[in-house]
């Protein structure tokens, strides 16, 4: 039996069990107690992320404040295990690098901030709510209610997007006209549709661009700014008010579309049109037309 | 000063003040309201409350009907409200906005160091339905402004557009009676020019008075410029404005400020997207 040991033993013996165990039984709850005042008050006066982050912190911090008193109330020598547990630690952190750094990464994005409980980010493929920012990971519910688990150096390394951190954004749609439309009339269209469109705001005002003469149409731009509880309002609104103002102004919204010659530039594709008529064989009509894919 | 005004301020399409006296709907009872181009239909089907809510698109309308006549609109569909309260009294109220309402005067306006101007502003009201005296069934705009952002992209308010033009005189107002006037006053305590172009006042720390002539009455707001041209120390007054003689207090702040606060709520040309 080494020295160790030996010391173990006669601590535990000479041990004070009633006060440990009671600091266990009497200390948890008033640990979870205070952690949980300390949630109910932030969550009025703070953001969700801060009282998430004073929950656990408190939740943790008296656990491991409780489990130690213990300890020592059970006659286990503290500075010996904290000193062993010390030499522990070096040889775990080689041994668990990756969740070092999430543990390093999740401290800096709790820093930073560059996304809070409740936003809604993109990060890669992955778009949805922040549920939780975790030392280790943070967990988004995507919007079709799956849970995502993101580990803190991924999202550290890589680009994340944070969709809802202004109250307002702008919603790009791409548009194209016959070319035989008048570029002032369309234009006038679609400021009077935003300007009719309650999700619409008025400023900052509707962007509308001109891009330029593309395959088969003339190409705008027409961005609509809009506050970002009213997204999905704005964007099922406005797309249908385009498409029915445009066909009650006889402006076509034009397919791809592309014309081929054969000869001259000028001359239409020659076809010609054979049929048989009973009792006779061979061409009856010929015409000359464009050809059009 | 105030008294000449009144002499050429025209007449509001006045609103009884029976308009906003405690009602009882009966059981199955399906009775209408109308607050000019805004109509809400209440039903009472044993212990619910329901409701339809219909707008009309001639915003000329003035009339307002306690009993309208004819059945409900097609449009629209039915929504429950919540349980019948044992004293089933119900009450109509004019409220402001919900949030602020951002507005222009006719032209850019310059304010020299020291002087103040005056403006009217008239705002579309909503109407509320409450049971018990204090419970809000029901609050609905009267015509659905649109909305707009007062601030830059990053940081600012949401705030409600509003098309009609703050006036230097109270006669140059339109009345409705679903408008209330809001009088505005910008004084420039700064040591340079003021300009702006247009005026975010914050509706939802204005109480409504009855004014037996002129219609509906907020208090009036005070906005006093003193360094940054932005920032404005706001301060709103006790009482029904000067203007109008024996208004009765009808319906009281959504929410109460105590003194004042500084926020942005006047900008340039370009508001603040230059």
């Amino acid at each position: 039996m080494n020295g160790f040991t030996r010391e173990m033993i006669e601590s535990l013996l000479d041990a004070d069990w009633l006060s440990a165990v009671m600091i266990l039984v009497l200390g948890w709850p008033v640990v979870r107690m205070i952690a949980g005042l300390l949630r109910k008050s932030l969550t009025k006066h703070s953001t969700p992320q801060a009282s998430m982050l004073g929950y656990r912190f408190v939740l943790y911090g008296g656990s491991v404040i409780l489990a130690l008193t213990s300890l020592d109330q059970f006659g286990v020598p503290l500075s010996t295990i904290l000193g062993a547990a010390g030499i522990a630690s070096v040889a775990i952190g080689f041994a668990a690098q990756t969740s070092l750094s999430n543990l390093i990464s999740g401290i800096f994005l709790i820093w930073e901030k560059p996304f809070a409980v409740e936003d809604v980010i993109k990060s890669g493929e992955t778009t949805g709510v922040v549920v939780a920012i975790d030392l280790l990971s943070t967990k988004i519910r995507t919007f079709d209610n799956m849970l995502v688990r993101i580990p803190n150096e991924t999202l550290i390394k890589s680009q994340t997007t944070n969709i809802t951190r202004f109250q307002i954004r702008r919603f790009d749609i791409n548009l194209g006209v016959a070319y035989k439309e008048d570029i002032g009339k369309v234009i006038s269209i679609l400021k009077d549709i935003a300007d009719k469109n309650p999700n619409c705001l008025d400023e900052p005002e509707p962007l509308i661009v001109f891009k330029g003469f593309g395959d088969s149409a003339l190409e705008f731009l027409f961005g609509v700014w809009f506050a970002k509880a009213d997204f999905l309002k704005l964007r099922n609104s406005i797309q249908r008010e385009i498409k029915e103002r445009f066909d009650a102004e006889g402006i076509e919204i034009p397919f791809p579309h592309r014309s081929l010659y054969a000869g001259e530039a000028s001359k239409p594709f020659p076809i010609r049109l054979v049929r048989d008529e009973p009792g006779q064989t061979g061409v009856t009509e010929t015409a000359d037309s464009d050809f059009t894919d | 000063m105030a008294a000449e005004k009144n002499k050429t301020m025209k007449r509001s399409h006045n609103i009884s003040q029976e308009f906003w006296k405690p009602f009882t709907v009966k059981d199955q009872q399906v009775r209408g309201f109308m607050f000019g181009p805004l109509q809400i239909w209440l039903k009472r089907d044993e212990d619910d409350w329901l409701a339809l809510v219909w707008r009309s698109p001639d915003l000329t309308l003035t009339d307002c009907v306690l009993d309208v006549m004819g059945d409900p609109p097609d449009a629209g569909a039915w929504r429950r409200l919540g349980s019948v309260a044992a004293s089933p009294e119900l009450r109509l109220a004019p409220m402001m906005p919900n949030r602020p309402v951002v507005v222009r005067p006719e032209v850019a306006y310059t304010i020299l160091p020291g002087e103040k101007i005056q403006f009217y502003v008239g705002v579309p009201l909503w109407l509320g339905l409450f049971s018990q005296g204090k419970v809000l069934l029901i609050e609905e705009p009267v015509v659905e402004l649109s909305n707009t952002w007062f601030g830059s992209p990053m940081e600012g308010e949401l705030a409600y557009a509003m098309r009609t033009m703050a006036r230097r005189g109270v006669e140059e107002l339109d009345f409705h009676p679903w408008r209330a006037v809001c009088p505005v006053r910008i004084k420039n305590q700064s040591k340079e020019k003021l300009q702006f172009e247009r005026i975010c006042l914050r509706v939802r720390y204005l109480d409504l008075y009855h004014a037996p002539v002129f219609g509906l009455w907020a208090n009036e707001s005070g906005l006093t410029v003193r360094g940054d041209s932005n920032w404005s120390r706001i301060t709103y007054s006790r009482g029904a404005p000067p203007e109008v003689k024996h208004a009765a207090l009808l319906e009281k702040a959504r929410d109460e400020v105590r003194g004042g606060f500084s926020l942005k709520s006047l900008t340039g040309a370009g508001g603040f997207f230059q």
